[in-house]
């Protein structure tokens, strides 16, 4: 196999459109058209990766060697191309919805806000496309430097406090990040990932071993909002919707759990964890953070706060899925990792839509809007039959999966909670559907229907999930490759 | 150590020397009397080294095919002290220098008030 | 004494254009072009190129475990005064040439605001702290390093002291606390002599083969590493620093911490594991110790320290506070990736905060002031140089894939095989620390609510001059490329050379 430029364009697209977003700032048709052309062309290359993967590997290249035996390495295997397309397609949808939704609220330092998203964009390519460690921490940390602007966006008070909360955290994992690897390294001599695990990481001392599973979950658990360090993601929701949509529900939290799962297959593997515990741990700690999302999401009138509860609670069933160790479960957690991506991301649209449309962000404000907007919120209710795993919504199949990973690995407990949190997931989210068409209300006599450019991106994504509830191996075949990433690993 | 200054007295010397200049660098209030102690502890590393290149009953270090046998002074630290005692010229020209620039801003060369008056 | 290689006289030119041009240049200027600015400045930027490609010819010569000698006036040693020139020595003499151009190429434009009138005087100085660093980069004699130690010294103090007012008593209390340093320096250099006979480093290194551990040794160790702590600034002997830094004019700022710190951290490497023997080590152990805690230290401190600065200039200097403390921890632990992290730092430290330095510099010109408030905007008046403050804050954070990165990374192996959690627990939370004082800048740089970006700026226009712009991109450019290319400089400079090759992997002994 040959260097390929696949995996280095797909990083380098975004980051030219964001220095190519800052030179047209003036012009901003110009500018949001860069936007564009960029997510288009990138979904243009991830599919080439797709293609290549599928007829002779995964493309790669590397690009210098940053420690001894460790080189800045980009490669497209199933699990980062699957998670790279998603990102992608998604980043065109968000980009039209942007537009849309920043014009509509005339917001200020547009420029920036697009320039980060950009740039947010190649961090995510890199996550997605990192062959070991060291180029996953390092995107890992641009990743939270490209955001760190658009939490901040609001430059209000408000927006800095979250911003810095934001920083605190993530910072704070690159450090977890950063010591895992050291030992990681110290003890291996390498960090390229290896499916089922890097060779003589099981002969370690158990208590190495300990120190850095902890270390990188704990690193990578941050950005996945596991129980303890979910605190950033609720206060984040202060950034526009669009960063909520896609970075906040996809490209940044998913690289947190994107991470969990190399560290769970890649690095350790099976062998490597037998005898520690730690990944029970894990996977029960993933369970209390299920429930604890979805309870907590009960008592959020802050449309968006409670979508990011129930975000917290829907990425630890990814990283459940992950910890049992079971190849039904893994497939069952990738594939939620694509399904959730596309609820959580109408949900959002619907949300901003709303926003824009009406200046209404609180659920107790919404009742009878479905008269008015019935699109969106027939948008927004198959989004929330999706998360609660209704079929045929594409929810129900992932959510199917890990619980039979679940029953597979004896572990009924975390399928209770599983089916316990479908049943919350209804609760938080199904009564503003329902009062939203079915309760009358004067209030919105004077709105009518999203401008186009959001309603389009949200009709979009929320066909989307109703096709891949049918026909899961529909598009890029996120199902099959879901079991080609769960077969790789013993 | 302890038998490397027990044979040597001056080390000894040296040693108060130094003691006393740095005392003065670090206690006294004033910035001349700094400096006159940093001379002082300068002076006395100076000694030092020019004590360690007696011989006793030494004579000037000239090759002189007369005096075979002869015992010399060690040439050596003289010629490196004679470059330090340049180095240590030149910082009290530039210390100087600075005094009295320092002076002539604000008035004084005690520290505490140049503390006052800085602020 | 190694065998003299052949062609001794050819990389006599080396030395020469390390040391001697611009120690010429400087008089030259002195002499001729008081009161011509061109004149100087010409001068000045010719000789720092001389300067420059006697460097990189040193660094071609030394690459790959290649060494350098040569005896000023053919006098060899131990009666004459050497010149040894190994991959480290190449390195941080390249270090040197390269801010140095940077630097002179930078600062015309902001001495005609900061310094009107005494620009050839300020050049003149400038390059008599170059001829004098490099002379302390690649001497082998530790007198003459002595020499060329006071003769920086006293062009800092007079480049410090030129900022007028408060600078004066700031540069007066570094001349004190410096000049103590170099005595401290000197007596330990005594005792080694009285030990020895010798002056030359490695002349020196053979003697002690036959000398018996003694308290002698060890006064002199202590005195040698108390003196050139002093001058590197190792905590708790960093006082001088942030008011020189602070008050001393910018370009000045730049050169000083960029360089003056690092080539006394050489010095006590070479001290450390040059001159002394593998056999005293153990002897020494609690000097190594007492640098690593006091490494330590340093770092917490240093970082606390900035993070609690209004005025950019003194947030620089406790940040140099804070890694200097780093290669002291990495000197004093002592195995072969600490000490190729510390000297790795040294080059990384150097260029990274000559360029912050550069920038606050350029905000100065450019806005009038240089609080922490005044970045306000500065994404928007002057976005290059807010990129090259973001790559160059990266690299002091230590993200890859910057060259700060490569250093930590090889100081926490080198933690690591010494089997020192409570080190590599230091080493890696200071990420946080120093993540929390540059990130502050950013929020101020980029998103700060009160927006200075519209009032009317000091100097109109889009950005600084370039003369000032490319030598901060050069920075920025420089500090990136070390960090992809680290292996080559790690494998082929500093792994190669001697003194490196020579430590022991793991925990030391």
């Amino acid at each position: 196999m040959n260097d390929s430029l696949l995996p280095l364009s797909a990083v380098a697209i975004p980051a030219v459109a964001a220095v190519a977003v800052l030179r047209a700032g003036r012009w901003p048709n110009l500018r949001e058209a860069c936007s564009v052309s960029a997510a288009v062309a990138l979904v243009v290359v991830t599919t080439l990766m797709l293609a290549e993967l599928r007829s002779s590997g995964p493309a790669h290249i590397t690009i210098a060697e940053l420690i001894p035996g460790v080189a800045l390495r980009l490669r497209g295997d199933a699990l980062g191309v699957l998670f790279a397309v998603l990102a992608s397609v998604l980043w065109v949808v968000t980009s039209v919805y942007s537009i849309g939704y920043m014009r509509g609220l005339d917001e200020h330092a547009q420029t920036r806000f697009y320039a980060s998203f950009a740039a947010a964009l190649a961090a995510t390519m890199g996550v997605a496309f990192a062959a070991n460690l060291l180029t996953l921490y390092l995107f890992y940390e641009m990743l939270t430097l490209a955001t760190y602007p658009l939490v901040a966006h609001k430059e209000i008070e408000p927006a800095l406090i979250a911003s810095r909360k934001y920083l605190a955290y993530t910072m704070a994992a690159g450090v977890a990040l950063l010591a895992g690897m050291a030992v990681l390294y110290s003890v291996t001599g390498t960090l390229e990932f290896e499916a089922g695990g890097i060779p003589g990481l099981a002969e370690a001392p158990a208590a190495t071993r300990y120190f850095v599973f902890t270390a990188l979950i704990a690193g990578f658990g941050v950005k996945a909002a596991l129980l303890p360090l979910h605190g950033w993601l609720p206060s984040a929701m202060v950034a526009p919707t669009p960063v909520s949509a896609l970075l906040h529900a996809v490209a940044v939290v998913k690289s947190g759990v994107f991470g969990c799962i190399r560290t769970i297959g890649f690095v350790f593997g099976g062998a490597a964890l037998a005898g520690l515990g730690v990944a029970e741990a894990l996977a029960y700690l993933a369970g209390t953070t299920v429930l604890f999302g979805s309870v907590v999401a009960l008592s959020q009138d802050d449309l968006k706060r409670r979508l990011a509860f129930s975000t917290v609670s829907h990425l630890s069933y990814i990283v459940l899925g992950a910890a049992l160790l079971t190849t039904t479960a893994t497939a069952g957690a990738v594939l939620h990792l694509v399904n959730h991506a596309l609820l959580k991301i109408t949900l959002f649209f619907c949300a901003g839509a709303i926003y824009v449309t009406t200046g209404r962000d609180r659920v107790s404000q919404l009742a009878g809007i479905g008269r008015r907007m019935p699109l969106t919120m027939g948008a927004f209710a198959i989004g929330t039959l999706g998360l609660a795993g209704v079929p045929p919504f594409n929810g129900f199949i992932s959510k199917w999966y890990l619980c039979m990973g679940g029953l597979e690995a004896d572990h009924t407990g975390l399928v209770l909670i599983l089916v316990i949190s479908g049943v919350l997931n209804i609760a938080y989210l199904f009564p503003i559907v329902y009062t939203a068409f079915f309760r009358a209300s004067d209030d919105f006599t004077e709105f009518g229907e999203a401008h186009p450019a959001m309603l389009v991106p949200l009709l979009l994504t929320a066909l989307a999930s109703l096709l891949l509830g049918v026909w899961p191996d529909a598009g890029p075949g996120a199902w099959s490759l879901a079991q080609t990433i769960a077969g790789e690993l013993p | 150590m302890s038998d490397l200054f027990a044979s040597r007295f001056e080390y000894w010397m040296t040693t108060a020397l130094i003691v006393i200049g740095f005392y003065g660098i670090v206690a006294k209030r004033n910035l001349v009397k700094q400096l006159i102690g940093l001379n002082i502890m300068q002076t006395a590393i100076i000694l030092l080294f020019i004590s360690m290149s007696v011989q006793p009953g030494g004579t000037v270090p000239i090759i002189d095919a007369s005096r075979s046998g002869a015992i010399y002074m060690s040439p050596l630290p003289h010629v490196l002290m004679l470059t330090a005692i340049v180095v240590m010229v030149a910082t009290a020209g530039v210390a100087f220098a600075l005094l009295i620039r320092i002076h002539r801003r604000f008035g004084t060369l005690e520290e505490d008030e140049l503390l006052e008056r800085s602020r | 004494m190694q065998p003299h290689r052949e062609g001794f006289v050819d990389a006599a030119l080396i030395p020469v254009g390390l040391v001697v041009v611009p120690l010429t240049g400087a008089l030259l200027i002195a002499a001729t072009s008081i009161g011509a600015t061109r004149r100087a400045h010409a001068l000045t930027v010719i000789t720092s190129g001389i300067n420059l490609a006697a460097a990189l010819g040193a660094l071609i010569a030394c690459s790959d475990g290649g060494v350098i000698e040569y005896a000023y006036g053919g006098w060899r040693p131990p009666f004459g005064i050497a010149v040894r020139i190994d991959g480290i020595g190449a390195l941080i003499a390249a270090l040197i040439a390269g801010v140095a151009l940077a630097v002179f190429i930078y600062s015309p434009q902001i001495l005609r605001v900061e310094l009107p009138r005494d620009e050839p005087s300020f050049f003149a100085m400038s390059l008599l702290l170059v001829a004098a660093l490099q002379g302390m980069a690649v001497t082998a004699d530790l007198f003459n390093l002595y020499v060329f130690l006071e003769i920086g010294s006293l062009a800092a103090y007079t480049l410090v002291a030129v900022g007028g007012g408060v600078a004066t008593l700031a540069s007066f209390r570094y001349l004190l606390i410096g000049t103590v340093g170099a005595s401290f320096y000197l007596l330990g250099v005594a005792y080694l002599f009285a030990l020895t006979g010798s002056l030359n480093g490695a002349d020196i290194a053979q003697a002690l083969m036959e000398v018996a551990p003694s308290a002698a040794l060890v006064a002199a160790v202590v005195f040698l590493a108390i003196g050139l702590g002093l001058k590197m600034a190792i905590f708790p002997m960093h006082g001088w620093l942030p008011d020189a830094y602070t008050y001393a004019p910018s370009a000045a700022s730049a050169l000083i911490a960029g360089l003056m710190t690092k080539v006394s951290a050489l010095a006590l490497l070479r001290v450390l594991y040059g001159v002394i023997q593998p056999a005293h080590r153990s002897l020494l152990l609690p000097i190594g110790d007492v640098i690593v805690i006091l490494g330590c230290a340093g770092i917490v401190v240093g970082s606390l320290m900035a993070v609690a600065q209004r005025d950019l200039k003194r947030l620089l200097a406790y940040s140099s506070i804070a890694h200097l403390g780093f290669i002291a921890l990495g000197l004093g632990i002592g195995n072969r990736d600490a000490v190729t992290g510390a000297v790795f730092n040294m080059v990384a430290h150097g260029v990274a905060k000559a360029t912050l330095f550069l920038i606050v510099g350029g905000m100065t010109y450019r806005l009038g002031s240089r609080s922490v408030k005044s970045l306000a905007g500065l994404g928007r008046s002057m976005p290059l140089s807010a990129a090259a403050l973001v790559i160059a804050a990266f690299s002091m954070i230590g993200l890859p894939p910057t060259a700060g990165f490569t250093a930590k990374w090889y100081l926490i192996m080198g933690c690591l095989e010494a089997d020192r959690p409570d080190l590599f627990a230091v080493v890696v939370a200071s990420t946080l620390l120093s993540a929390w004082y540059f990130l502050r800048l950013f929020e101020a740089a980029f998103f700060s609510a009160e927006d200075h970006s519209a009032d009317e700026p000091l100097r109109a226009g889009w950005e600084l001059p370039v003369s000032m712009l490319a030598p901060i991109a050069a920075g920025a450019a420089a500090l990136i490329a070390l960090g992809l290319a680290n292996q080559t400089v790690i494998v082929r400079l500093i792994e190669s050379s001697a003194l490196v090759a020579g430590l022991a992997r793991g925990a030391t002994p």
